[in-house]
């Protein structure tokens, strides 16, 4: 009974369904909220997230209920970019191992859903892609175009000469 | 339905923010020419950098600046007072990547009101860096610059002393920004802007010492990349007690004092 209660089932933007534990979802800081805003009512209706698919969503749910018993991320968000690390662990190295457009919904979807730990990995992984690369290598990688004209690139170049022996 | 693919493109500017930040500034810089969007998000990263950094927002800048016979004897709390380019007009935003080059902070260390009595800082047991906090810093000087009364009482200082035979003393310059904690005395990280060792020379130190107000606006750079100036006055001090009569053609000793009136670090990072 009482883990019947504590289900709750979210619906995907293309309909589907999905049923997981109430504490696997509020690693979602925007369920977590609207559970507390809607009390006990939001375990007897379904809840729908209107930004992510199916797919996603299940993909999303998979790592909230790995990370379920993680404890809570430290109040004090060291912002120091200085002391950052793109190092992640090694299950969740596993789990980014998906084709780009999956990586980037899963992105989208955990800045959507306010899951900060798994935004923080989608984007070292991202990072990870980038670090080594040069800029065609990096446009090759994430198909981007190269909007600057040849004489745009110069510049650039140039402005940046200053830095070079540091 | 039209059917687009997710790519790097869809991500919102904060999220591309949050990737590059992971990138020191030397890494960031060569990729400028990947994109317009990408170099205008690694444009601000830099940007905001320097001017977070130069706010010392919830950080501390240190500068330990000591004879390099001695060991560090301590360090000083700098006072953030602007950013700004060194030579340009100070307002021009900057909107390329070689303005960066020339936009320094400029802080002024100060005094504790305990003097110089401080410790070395020192990892201890891993546990960070802990250093006994002095007493809240004095309240800023006016920033009058005709206003030197009494300014040399609240500037850090450091004396000089060049025997006969020395043409140049060696400063071991330090700047660390340091980030505190509710508990006192514990740092919970200590970052290396930039340090130095410099000569201060005979001929300069008499030359500053006779201009007006104790030296030409000069910076003394730490080292060769500009990482770390320093902006000083120098003093000269009472005649040294005299060693052994100086013969003709041989220098006299000398000694001054230096008064720190600025550290600019390159919040390049």
């Amino acid at each position: 009974m009482a883990t019947e209660s504590n289900k709750i089932t979210l619906v995907s933007n293309d309909g589907a369904e999905v049923v997981v534990d109430r504490n696997v979802a509020e690693r979602s800081m925007l369920i977590k909220n609207m559970m507390e805003d809607l009390g006990e009512a939001a375990m007897t209706q379904s809840v729908p997230i209107p930004n992510v698919n199916e797919s996603v969503l299940k993909k999303v749910i998979e790592w909230c209920e790995h990370h379920k018993n993680d404890p809570p991320a430290a109040a004090d968000d060291d912002s120091d970019s200085r002391k950052k690390t793109t190092d992640i662990e090694e299950w969740d190295q596993k789990f980014m191992q998906v084709d780009q457009e999956m990586l980037f919904e899963i992105i989208l979807a955990s800045n959507y859903l306010d899951i900060k730990p798994l935004l923080d990995v989608g984007c070292k992984t991202v990072a990870n892609m980038i670090k080594g690369k040069s800029p065609e290598e990096i446009r090759k990688t994430f198909n981007i175009t190269n909007d600057f004209t040849p004489e745009e690139e110069e510049q650039i170049r140039r402005e940046n000469e200053w830095a070079e022996d540091r | 339905m039209v059917v687009t693919s997710t790519s790097i493109d869809s991500l919102p500017n904060e999220i591309l923010i949050s990737i590059l930040s992971y990138f020191p500034a030397l890494q960031l810089l060569p990729l400028t020419t990947t994109s317009h969007r990408i170099h205008d998000l690694i444009l601000l990263i830099l940007h905001y950098r320097i001017f977070e950094t130069g706010a010392l927002k919830g950080h501390q800048l240190l500068l330990e600046a000591f004879h390099t016979s001695n060991r560090g004897e301590g360090y000083s709390i700098c006072e953030s007072l602007s950013t700004k380019p060194l030579n340009s007009s100070p307002e021009q935003l900057s909107s390329s990547l070689s303005d960066l080059a020339d936009l320094y902070t400029s802080f002024r260390p100060l005094k504790h009101s305990s003097d110089r009595s401080v410790f070395r800082t020192g990892l201890a047991d891993g546990a960070g860096w802990v250093v006994p906090i002095p007493a809240a810093p004095q309240p800023s000087p006016s920033n009058d610059p005709e206003d030197n009364k009494g300014k040399e009482d609240k500037l850090v200082s450091q004396d000089i002393l060049l025997e006969s035979h020395e043409l140049f003393s060696q400063l071991c310059t330090r700047v660390n920004l340091v980030k505190g904690s509710p508990r006192r005395g514990l740092f919970h990280s200590c970052v290396s802007v930039g340090e130095g060792i410099l000569r201060v020379w005979r001929d300069w130190l008499a030359e500053q010492a006779k201009c007006e107000g104790g030296g030409n606006g000069d910076i003394l750079w730490a080292d060769s990349k500009k990482t770390v100036g320093l902006r000083v006055k120098v003093v000269e001090r009472d005649a040294v007690p005299v060693g052994p009569p100086f013969r003709a053609g041989e220098e006299r000793d000398v000694s001054y004092t230096l008064f720190y009136e600025g550290v600019l670090p390159h919040l390049f990072y």
